[in-house]
């Protein structure tokens, strides 16, 4: 027996309604959703030139601080430990901001600071000018490492969703869709077997009506269902 | 549509060499909190990898952290940990050290971004 991949449904017409109804829902979401990739992949491509960038500039910001820390050892022989052993509350902290677009929650980092510096004193008999061009540049590196952090973020997140996407559409239009359309074949191919029969089964019966009347039909159940048949003349008794 | 998140902020984590940490506690990310947990680990010679990885796993768990920085030397010491963190939180960010080059070759991200632009594309 052949093996078709369709719906285990009876071919009645309201089933023929409800399949044709489920087919038509799938072309619209199918629809739907390559437009939903669309979008997405703009935005995808926007993030991914300003990643590029970002990353480009925080190279040459890197660069600079590690250098301007250089400096400053240099000028006041040594502040690492000092620096180490400080540290109290941070003065740089991230907000986070949630915007959805399309459905995908993307986060936004940034950065916000508030508090005293713990580093005030440092560099105070030496060297405190290159210390204030160390912190200025290190919270410009802290800045754009931050950008660069909820932009690989969102990265990530839409590279995530509109593979999703992709793997429903694809689902839609290779598996579902030709599924439903199967079924509705099916369904229209039994629907006018039946009508076909129905209407061979009416032809019949109209036939043996015509018959009976015009009285050309032997058949008489009354009579013939009488064993006792006493119009015999030769019958004794 | 825009949600602010309601708090005092996240923190950022630093894993690097004396330089790295020390500038960026300068730059006023770092905090030791009320059980005297530092969020930043300095990584010399002597550090073993074991620590390393506990103390990355242990940055992963807090949720006061939401970005972790971390040299990319140092990242490659425990490259296995880093990549059995698929959560998009806290975000990895792996960033040069002053003794070793980036090598942007080893961001698994920027050579998924390569392979979509066209190769003349980037200088």
């Amino acid at each position: 027996m052949e093996i078709v991949d369709r719906l285990a449904v009876f071919p009645t017409s309201s089933s023929y309604t409800s399949v044709k109804c489920r087919l038509i829902c799938a072309r619209r979401s199918r629809d739907l959703l390559a437009k939903k990739i669309d979008g997405l992949l703009i935005l995808f491509r926007t993030i991914l030139s300003r990643l590029f960038e970002n990353k480009l500039q925080v190279d040459e910001a890197m660069r600079i601080a590690a250098f301007s820390l250089a400096e400053v050892n240099y000028v006041t022989g040594g502040v690492n430990q000092l620096v180490l052993e400080t540290v109290d509350k941070a003065r740089t902290r991230i907000r986070c901001r949630e915007e959805i677009i399309g459905g995908v929650r993307l986060r936004i980092y940034e950065p916000y600071r508030n508090g005293d510096d713990p580093f005030e004193f440092t560099g105070l008999s030496r060297g405190g000018q290159q210390v204030a061009k160390l912190k200025k540049n290190y919270e410009k590196a802290t800045d754009l490492l931050i950008e660069l952090a909820s932009l690989r973020h969102n990265f990530q997140m839409l590279d995530r969703v509109i593979k999703e996407t992709n793997r429903r559409v694809n689902a839609l239009r290779y598996i579902i869709i030709p599924r439903l359309e199967r079924t509705l074949a099916y369904i229209i191919t039994e629907l006018d077997e039946y009508e076909r029969e129905e209407f061979y089964r009416i032809k019949k019966i109209q036939e043996l009506k015509i018959k009976r009347r015009n009285g050309k039909f032997s058949y008489n159940p009354i009579q013939d269902a009488n064993i006792f048949d006493d119009t015999d003349e030769d019958l004794l008794f | 549509m825009a949600l602010h998140s309601a708090g005092k902020g996240k923190l950022l984590a630093v894993i690097g060499d004396e330089d790295t940490c020390v500038g960026f506690l300068l730059g006023g990310v770092g905090e030791i909190n009320k059980h005297r947990q530092p969020n930043f680990l300095v990584v010399d010679k002597n550090t073993a990898i074991s620590e390393i990885e506990d103390m990355f796993k242990r940055f992963i768990k807090r949720d006061d952290i939401d970005i972790i920085l971390i040299n990319q030397n140092v990242a490659e010491m425990i490259r296995h940990v880093i990549d059995s963190h698929t959560q998009p939180i806290p975000s990895v960010l792996e960033i040069p050290s002053k003794d070793h080059p980036y090598d942007a070759s080893k961001d698994s991200i920027l050579r998924r971004a390569k392979g979509m632009f066209n190769p003349e594309d980037i200088h």
